[in-house]
């Protein structure tokens, strides 16, 4: 493999691993909260969270563009606090593939804490658990197979996009090329026995994901 | 003591007013009276306005983890993946003047400890709840149908050590239970939800010949036990100068005020003292009053300051001549009497 590719898988997993753990931390509590919510606005919040499942990569990819640029809000104070603008950069690419991922990471937690109900919640608040140490010590345990199955599809969805990343990012070794789009280079540039060798190993990292997240589940269960 | 007077609009519409200083006080209601909704409330998982006064302290605005009260509900849903020993000692509990192995091993649950709640049958699973809750060591313990899953037996050895916890932690109950006879065994006071969504306060005896009404019902009696005579298998106690046998063998202090229940339906008069007779248990009283009723008449009788009641058809009622103020004879057999346990309280 050559040291370009490398650094595209290093970078793919730096971006997966990263969009991973920020994805779960967020979306503990807002699944948990849009769970419990009651109102009306809560259709309309599912709504949102759900689109980048359905929105076609490049218009994610396009919106987020506009807003990177330098002269919107976005990319502005992004500049102004960090002194680097946000498209075409490592910054950029992690941004978009938390909004792109955020449904894998949020569906089954959500579901989880609804079909958990009330009842736990209650159990523990009578035998005089606050509660922080209902949700830690009561709740996330007993959502812990969903807990895994989120993040092994967070993991999986980030490490195989391509849509967003090439809008917004372009295609620079080291910052924003990852192995997706490294591997649709090689094709362009007709070098078939590069291309192969990173699909393989992406169908190989793929395996890895699935079959990880099927062990734990099941010695789970 | 317990003083509420709150007001509850979902899910059903109640307006309780009430307090109460016993042990147990039973809550009676028909279904979708809102005897649940009530407990709810009181433990704060419902929302509700007004009062909650527990020993002079205002409840209301205290969540539930931090309110001196629990609950224990028909099912419980315990922590799917903890042991019963790990809800035990996750269970926060303010100073506890009770021994805790004493009390796991009183409710049966010591050979549980290292069982999860999917190894656990019903009834099994509703020991634990209710330990869970004495362990709490609340000043009120709720409990809503807490013992369905038990049969009598379990339930005739489990009420005198939740009773007894109660009083150690100079805590109080509220019961509620489709099983009158849980009620009887247990309460010295009956709450009554009525269905215009208000709460009637009567004793124990009143509180049960109210809900019951013209069916078949058991009566509440006090007496005094006096041993057990193992050649027969009877147990004697007292009311007042008459002596009483019960089936079976009952292990009180002798001279301990006990809880009888007789149905009034097993009680027979007699205008004379049976001679030739296999009842074992014959008083004498004297006819207080007598209702009439569908199915023929309620007599009630009176020994001492204790009222039995017979109920009898029309038919021996005329026959007899039954009236207020005469002398009979209670007729009754030994095994129609069922011994309840902790002697009811008068306030």
């Amino acid at each position: 493999m050559s040291e370009t590719d490398l650094l595209a898988l290093g970078l793919t997993l730096k971006l997966a691993t990263g969009v991973t753990l920020v994805l779960i931390a967020l979306s503990l509590p807002l699944s948990f909260f849009l769970a419990h919510w009651q109102s009306r606005w809560k259709l309309l919040a599912e709504a949102l969270t759900t689109l980048p499942l359905v929105l076609p990569p490049t218009v994610l990819g396009y919106y987020l563009l506009v807003a990177f640029a330098p002269d919107q809000f976005l990319g502005q104070s992004f500049h102004f606090l960090f002194d680097q603008q946000l498209a075409f950069s490592f910054a950029g690419i992690f941004i978009a593939s938390l909004i792109y991922s955020l449904p894998f990471a949020l569906r089954p937690l959500q579901a989880a804490f609804e079909q958990q109900g009330r009842g736990l919640m209650e159990t523990s608040a009578l035998l005089g658990m606050n509660p922080t140490q209902t949700f830690f010590r009561v709740l996330l345990p007993n959502i812990s197979p969903a807990l895994l199955s989120a993040a092994s599809l967070t993991f999986a969805h980030t490490m195989g996009e391509f849509g967003v990343i090439l809008m917004i990012g372009g295609n620079i070794p080291g910052e924003t090329q990852v192995l997706s789009v490294a591997l649709f280079e090689h094709v362009e540039t007709l070098q078939y026995q590069q291309a192969n060798q990173l699909a393989l190993t992406m169908l190989g990292l793929s395996l890895l994901v699935v079959i990880f997240s099927q062990w734990l589940g099941k010695r789970h269960a | 003591m317990l003083e509420i007077d709150i007001d509850i609009s979902t899910p059903c519409r109640l307006r309780a007013r009430a307090q109460t200083d016993c042990l147990i006080t039973g809550l009676l209601g028909p279904s979708g009276s809102g005897k649940t909704t009530l407990l709810r409330s009181l433990c704060g998982l419902n929302h509700h306005t007004g009062t909650i006064e527990l020993n002079g302290i205002e409840q209301h605005n205290t969540a539930t983890h931090k309110r001196p009260v629990t609950l224990v509900q028909q099912h419980t849903q315990l922590i799917p993946h903890w042991t019963v020993q790990q809800h035990i000692s996750n269970t926060h509990h303010r100073a506890c003047p009770i021994d805790q192995t004493t009390l796991i091993d009183a409710m049966g649950v010591t050979d549980l400890l290292r069982h999860k709640p999917h190894q656990l049958s019903g009834g099994q699973k509703q020991r634990v709840a209710l330990l869970l809750g004495l362990l709490r060591s609340p000043q009120l313990l709720l409990l809503d149908e807490p013992f369905t899953a038990l049969d009598n037996r379990s339930k005739r050895q489990l009420f005198p050590v939740i009773a007894s916890a109660l009083q150690q932690m100079s805590a109080q109950a509220l019961l509620v239970s489709h099983q009158v006879r849980d009620i009887a065994s247990l309460s010295d006071r009956i709450w009554e939800l009525k269905s215009d969504g208000s709460l009637g306060q009567h004793s124990v005896q009143q509180g049960l010949r109210q809900y019951q009404g013209n069916r078949c019902h058991d009566v509440l009696l006090s007496a005094e036990f006096l041993g057990y005579e193992p050649q027969y298998q009877l147990s004697r106690f007292r009311m007042g100068t008459q002596q009483l046998l019960v089936s079976g063998q009952h292990n009180y202090a002798i001279g301990s005020l006990v809880r009888l229940a007789i149905s009034a339906d097993d009680v027979g008069l007699s205008l004379d003292a049976q001679q030739g007779s296999s009842f074992a248990n014959d008083l004498s009283a004297t006819i207080c009053h007598i209702d009439k009723d569908d199915y023929g008449a309620r007599v009630h009788c009176q020994i001492d300051d204790q009222i039995i009641e017979a109920h009898i058809t029309d038919f021996s009622l005329q026959r007899l001549s039954l009236e207020s103020g005469k002398p009979v004879r209670l007729i009754f057999k030994a095994g129609a009497v069922d011994v309840l346990g902790s002697p009811i309280k008068h306030d």
